[in-house]
């Protein structure tokens, strides 16, 4: 049981979860520079562990159900999903709007769980995308309530990804978002109203998002309902908390859709 | 050479590797060496190869506390974003619904969680004398009726605990309502023990219910399903008869639930803390 004879492997299935269509043997050995005998055996060993199925019986293969229940048990190691659906059905009875939670993982946050909303156009991303702090509502949200230290570390990261002007933008918009409690993002093509969960010593353990237009009068309702959230995560700091922090989100590398 | 020729050459060393990562499903903690060998049968030196080959592809990262190994965010590069990986209990329960009507030919009713009680979200119903839909958004407490019993017995026992101290004393409905916080916990290891939980009247009188859970990753309730009909022609003589076939359908619902976690849980305001 060796790293070098599993690493072909894990990047097979790496490339079929990236994929966007079935890919047999062929389409594995060409994508990964493979001999088609090391394609075929990969394949063979991601289907007897159940990683990946065939797709309607063909030479295909699609992910299968233990990369799903692994990405469900993933999401779980996040105790504050487990207590925000009773609040994100309240925020979607109070707007009509798609409800999601994010959670912060390293310099990113992750879309973990979203409760549609009653309105008849839902524009939404799926569970499972991962966003940079600065590019959407939840990120700025989280960002805002990091200690200060942790948000220049952050901004320096950037480097040359933003203008001094940018920057600047950014620098100003989290101060508000810190006075508020909450961050809008509207432009051409959607809006967000985003409120961060704080926990213990108000270290944001996620951000909810509300995707779609808030009436002005609405946002006192939707802060209250978050902050009783926040109010029951900070009663149990043991439980709630992210068991990624101790990990440098310098060393934490993940796709992005932002 | 077609792919079929090939079947049978599998790396049986990255089938344990996978089947170690495969370990975390459910699991509700990290995991240390020692406790990974003993689980799987393996060599300590096994199972620390296996753990450093899935901490150096970043499917598990070691915890805050160094020695032991937690699910890492590598996990989320083996998704398809195109796949819908929202589990909606309502859609996904439809046709099982329906399945069990068609079984039983009496009214079927889909309940979930809601703070401390459950209301019902869908349902089938009989033709003819029935036995109907709950009032919407009727909130049942978790102690009175099958399907709160069901819901209430595959929580954890702390969560049934917590329940049992913040509703009491336990609301009597009707004569048979379990009241007492020992009776209910000898019914939490009834209903956990055969998988369903039976009416007693303990809600609603005059008619026979049975309900059963429909579970996620860990055993927790997605949601409960009920069938229910008229005393005098669903008899309890009939549901043992149909108990065989109730229940096929149910382990096929459970064996797909259980691919996702559920969002069930008893919520309690910050005053009751």
């Amino acid at each position: 049981m060796t790293t070098s004879s599993a690493a072909y492997i894990f990047n097979i299935l790496r490339l079929i979860g990236a994929e966007h269509r079935p890919l047999g043997a062929t389409d594995v050995s060409q994508r990964l520079g493979l001999p088609l005998t090391t394609a075929h055996r990969g394949l063979s060993t991601l289907e007897r562990a159940n990683y990946i199925v065939r797709y309607q019986s063909s030479t295909k293969f699609v992910l299968g159900d233990m990369s799903r229940q692994l990405l469900q048990s993933f999401f779980g190691r996040f105790a504050i999903r487990s207590l925000a659906p009773p609040y994100m059905h309240r925020l979607v009875m109070v707007t009509g709007e798609t409800v999601s939670l994010f959670v912060p993982i390293g310099w990113y946050v992750a879309r973990i769980s979203l409760i549609k909303g009653t309105n008849e156009i839902i524009r939404t991303g799926p569970v499972g995308e991962v966003w940079d702090l600065h590019r959407n509502a939840a990120g700025q949200a989280v960002l805002a309530f990091k200690t200060e230290i942790e948000q220049k570390r952050y901004l320096d990261s950037l480097g040359n990804r933003t203008s001094r002007v940018e920057r600047k933008a950014l620098e100003t918009g989290l101060a508000e978002a810190r006075t508020n409690g909450y961050v809008t993002i509207t432009d051409d093509t959607k809006s967000e109203l985003s409120i961060p969960v704080l926990g213990h010593h108000n270290a944001p353990l996620g951000a909810l998002v509300i995707e779609g237009k808030v009436a002005a009068r609405d946002v006192n309702a939707c802060l209250s309902t978050v902050g009783r959230l926040s109010e029951l995560a900070r009663a149990e700091p043991a439980r709630f908390h992210n068991l990624y922090d101790h990990l440098d989100p310098e060393h934490v590398v993940l796709p992005t859709v932002g | 050479m077609t792919f079929d020729d090939q079947r049978g050459q599998f790396n049986k060393a990255t089938v344990q590797i996978l089947q170690v990562l495969s370990t975390y499903i459910g699991r509700s903690s990290s995991v240390g060496v020692t406790e990974l060998s003993q689980e799987l049968h393996i060599s300590k030196n096994m199972a620390y190869r296996a753990l450093s080959t899935l901490v150096k592809e970043g499917f598990l990262v070691k915890d805050a506390s160094g020695s032991r190994y937690e699910l890492g965010f590598g996990i989320l590069r083996i998704q398809n974003l195109d796949a819908d990986t929202q589990f909606d209990v309502r859609t996904f329960c439809a046709p099982f619904l329906q399945r069990l009507h068609k079984v039983t030919g009496e009214s079927v009713f889909l309940s979930v969680i809601m703070g401390r009680g459950y209301v019902t979200i869908d349902s089938v119903e009989a033709h003819g004398v029935r036995v109907s839909h709950n009032p919407r958004g009727l909130l049942v407490p978790l102690h009175a009726s099958p399907a709160s019993r069901v819901l209430l017995s595959f929580l954890s026992d702390e969560e049934i605990a917590e329940y049992i101290r913040v509703a009491a004393p336990l609301k009597r409905f009707t004569a048979t309502t379990i009241t007492d916080p020992n009776d209910l916990w000898q019914e939490v290891e009834l209903v956990r023990s055969q998988g369903f939980a039976r009416g007693y009247g303990d809600h609603y009188a005059n008619a026979t219910y049975i309900s059963f859970p429909v579970l996620d990753t860990t055993g927790r309730p997605h949601a409960a399903i009920t069938v229910g009909g008229p005393a005098d022609r669903l008899t309890e003589a009939d549901v043992e008869k149909l108990l065989p076939g109730m229940m096929q359908i149910v382990a096929e619902m459970n064996s797909q639930s259980s691919l996702y976690t559920s969002d069930s849980r008893i919520t309690l305001e910050p005053s009751d803390i």
